[in-house]
């Protein structure tokens, strides 16, 4: 008990958004949702725990700057948009 | 035996009331397909230059295809076609749907109306029976209540109707044609074409089937399709969320029109996105015959404020953002109303909102005379407004009366301070994609014949990266390297004319862009592959796209005979001009220099004229279609 405990507070949440063909990667919901990480997760590291492929990706925000390094850490608290491919209406 | 099509040509005589049928031989289907091809190869052969697009002379086509209503995903669309009222040249619209399957089924593989008749009436097309019946008790009927009276008097809700409502009856030049109310040809001003010929609406029932040279082979296709749809990520995606997925998306690069192109970010567009609308007003996800994709949208409520109804759709992209970014409208639900209300009094939603965009724009920079907006609180983002002149619109009162000349009849009028404003090509009001950001479809803005559309080339974001499965599509295409979406140089404009050949293609044969790469899943092989397997024909898809560059040449030829020249390929002021606002497009302009430079290269690519931006003799030879040349050279109206 106690060690999960302190996996528990060595863990954070980080909040994730998924857009268009991406959604099918987290259930399809049309917000934000919640994603615990531990300390050391990186933006590439939350993408493969998501089973997205890179080549669906479009454009990735962390805290709404542009990003296209996925060795990018993440830290508790952080907002992390990852769009899509879109052709056009 | 022939495989695929009918072989038989409806004509229709509206002035004498007579009808007759054509049966061209195959070399005629095989040369055209059908869609744009046919439209441009009946209004050469038979409207004569000059004529009032709203005047008897004027030709209307509904041509489905070889293709049309195969048992596939994605050959459902169909063609209608004469000269413009708006624009004043091809006028052209293309749809989905089941109207243009079930004429194939009835019987013909398109229609050709002359003439205007005395009194209202509409056609019944039957198992190769036709009828010119009395639509006296439906004038003035909106769309559904005239598709409602349609179906009661002929006993029969199963019947397909493709009609106009009350602004085609209106001749507003931007009015538009429904079918099963949803589906709706809104480009170029067709349903006012309609409303001139006094045809309230052309309905279609058939048992007839498609012949395939080799069903199996077609169903392999469709079959694949279908088990794939959902793990492709465009095609799950256009089913997921459809095209206004693109809201949010457009919206954080920086190309979200916003008050008449002015910003391409919208502090509302959370409000307005495709993911709102999942959680809101949503009812569920339709689409068209024999397609698993499932695309559009279908939207219904009833709220305090509003009561919308289901049978009209639900808005697309282009509706979300020219009623809402595009008028500062943050309101989803009004914007679910006003594209109902559209679609019911029968209006071309993208032009319906940039007349409005434009109205306030000119507002708020004090260009409109006093009397044109009296009593109007015409500001961005008043979405009670917005409501209000689409039926001011439709009744031509108050400030309706102006808005219902278009844009570019509106600027005119105004002087040059509101044409610096005016959003349009050739007299077309723009699609809600922002040529700053977009320079592949900028560039289709300026140079297709129609006028402003964005389904010219694809758009560019498709092609920008090496691993975007658009991209990959199609290297059968020649497309081998990516290129950045404000790419405008040589590279860009070989890329442009090649992929407006597929789409021009796609627009002869019933193809529907969001079924086919590079916008959806169908390859460029099984499009092939299907070609043969419905005609029997040994093609390629090196013929395929020499038909598309065909009809790109006919249409062009229409023009030129009309008076175009290269000074109407251009670009509204506006996409020359710094984006304003706060996004990451913020101050990028098109460059005049390099737009010209890429006309210039276009017309040589193309073996054009590069002043009279016409197709040479040489050119339309290659193409098999000499005959065009007198059309062009004499002005002739008979080839």
């Amino acid at each position: 008990m106690a060690a999960r405990g302190e996996e528990e507070k060595r863990q954070g949440v980080i909040e994730m958004r998924l857009y268009t063909n991406l959604a099918r990667y987290g259930g399809e919901k049309t917000g934000f949702f919640p994603v615990p990480v531990s300390p050391s997760e990186t933006l590439g590291g939350l993408v493969r725990k998501f089973g997205i492929p890179r080549e669906e990706i479009s454009m990735v925000q962390v805290n709404d700057r542009l990003t296209g390094d996925f060795e990018t850490p993440l830290h508790p608290g952080d907002r992390v948009k990852i769009f899509g491919l879109v052709g056009g209406g | 035996m022939a495989f695929g099509y009918n072989g038989k040509i409806l004509h229709v005589d509206l002035t004498r009331s007579t009808t007759s049928v054509e049966e061209p031989p195959e070399i005629f289907y095989r040369r055209y397909f059908g869609g744009r091809a046919f439209v441009a190869y009946y209004l050469l052969k038979m409207m004569p230059k000059g004529a009032d697009p709203l005047g008897p002379e004027n030709v209307l086509v509904f041509a489905s295809s070889v293709l049309g209503g195969a048992p596939a995903h994605g050959l459902c669309r169909f063609s209608v076609g004469a000269k413009s009222p708006l624009t004043g040249g091809f006028g052209e619209s293309e749809a989905g749907g089941y109207w243009g399957p079930e004429l194939k089924f009835a019987g013909y593989d398109a229609v050709v109306i002359t003439g205007r008749a005395a009194k209202p009436v509409y056609l019944w097309i039957h198992d190769g029976a036709v009828e010119i019946r009395d639509a006296s008790g439906i004038r003035g009927m909106t769309t559904g209540e005239a598709q409602d009276a349609i179906h009661q008097e002929l006993g029969d809700s199963k019947i397909r109707v493709a009609l106009i409502g009350p602004a085609g009856e209106n001749r507003i030049p931007f009015a538009n044609i429904a079918n099963d109310l949803s589906h709706i040809s809104g480009r170029t001003g067709m349903g006012a074409v309609m409303g001139s010929k006094n045809l309230k609406a052309i309905a279609c029932r058939g048992t007839g089937k498609i012949q395939m040279k080799d069903a199996e082979a077609v169903s392999n296709v469709a079959r694949r399709v279908a088990r794939d749809r959902k793990e492709y990520p465009l095609s799950y995606s256009l089913h997921w969320i459809g095209t206004p997925g693109a809201v949010l998306h457009f919206n954080h690069a920086g190309t979200l029109p916003t008050k008449n192109f002015r910003e391409g970010t919208f502090p509302g567009a959370e409000k307005i996105s495709g993911e709102k609308m999942i959680e809101t007003i949503l009812k569920k996800r339709e689409g068209c015959y024999a397609c698993a994709i499932q695309c559009k949208r279908g939207v219904g409520f009833q709220s305090e404020r509003f009561t919308v109804d289901l049978r009209y759709g639900g808005p697309e992209y282009e509706s979300l953002a020219a009623l809402g970014s595009n008028c500062g409208i943050d309101d989803l639900e009004a914007i679910a109303k006003g594209n109902e209300l559209c679609n019911r009094f029968g209006l071309d939603v993208i032009s319906m909102g940039n007349s409005i965009s434009f109205a306030m724009d000119c507002n708020e920079h004090g260009l409109l005379p006093k009397g044109w907006a009296e009593g109007e609180d015409l500001k961005f983002g008043n979405a009670a407004a917005m409501l209000k002149l689409i039926e001011d619109t439709v009744r031509r009162r108050g400030l309706g009366k102006h808005l219902a000349k278009g844009v570019r009849a509106m600027a005119r009028e105004l002087g040059p301070g509101a044409e610096k404003l005016a959003v349009h090509t050739k007299g077309q009001e723009v699609p809600l994609h922002d040529a700053r950001g977009k320079a592949a479809v900028g560039f289709g803005y300026a140079v297709v014949e129609k006028g402003a559309d964005h389904l010219v080339s694809g758009f560019d974001v498709l092609y920008e990266k090496p691993d975007h499965p658009g991209f990959l599509s199609v290297a059968p295409m020649g497309i081998l390297e990516p290129l950045g979406v404000n790419d405008m140089g040589p590279r860009k404009i070989r890329l442009f004319m090649y992929m407006s050949y597929l789409w021009s293609f796609y627009n002869c044969a019933s193809v529907c862009n969001f079924a086919f790469v590079p916008r959806s899943i169908t390859t460029l092989g099984e499009l092939v592959g299907l070609v043969k397997g419905i005609t029997g024909w040994e093609t390629s898809l090196w013929e395929l796209v020499k038909a598309g560059e065909r009809a790109i040449n006919m249409a062009r030829a229409f023009n030129v005979r009309e008076g175009f020249s290269r000074q109407d390929d251009t670009l509204p002021e506006r996409f020359f001009q710094p984006l304003e606002g706060e996004g990451p497009l913020k101050g990028f302009q098109i460059d005049r220099g390099a737009f010209q430079e890429g006309l210039d290269l276009y017309y040589g690519m193309m073996n054009w004229d590069a002043q009279k931006a016409s197709p040479t003799r040489a050119k339309l030879i290659e193409l098999d279609i000499d005959w065009v040349w007198d059309c062009i050279r004499e002005g002739k109206s008979r080839g």
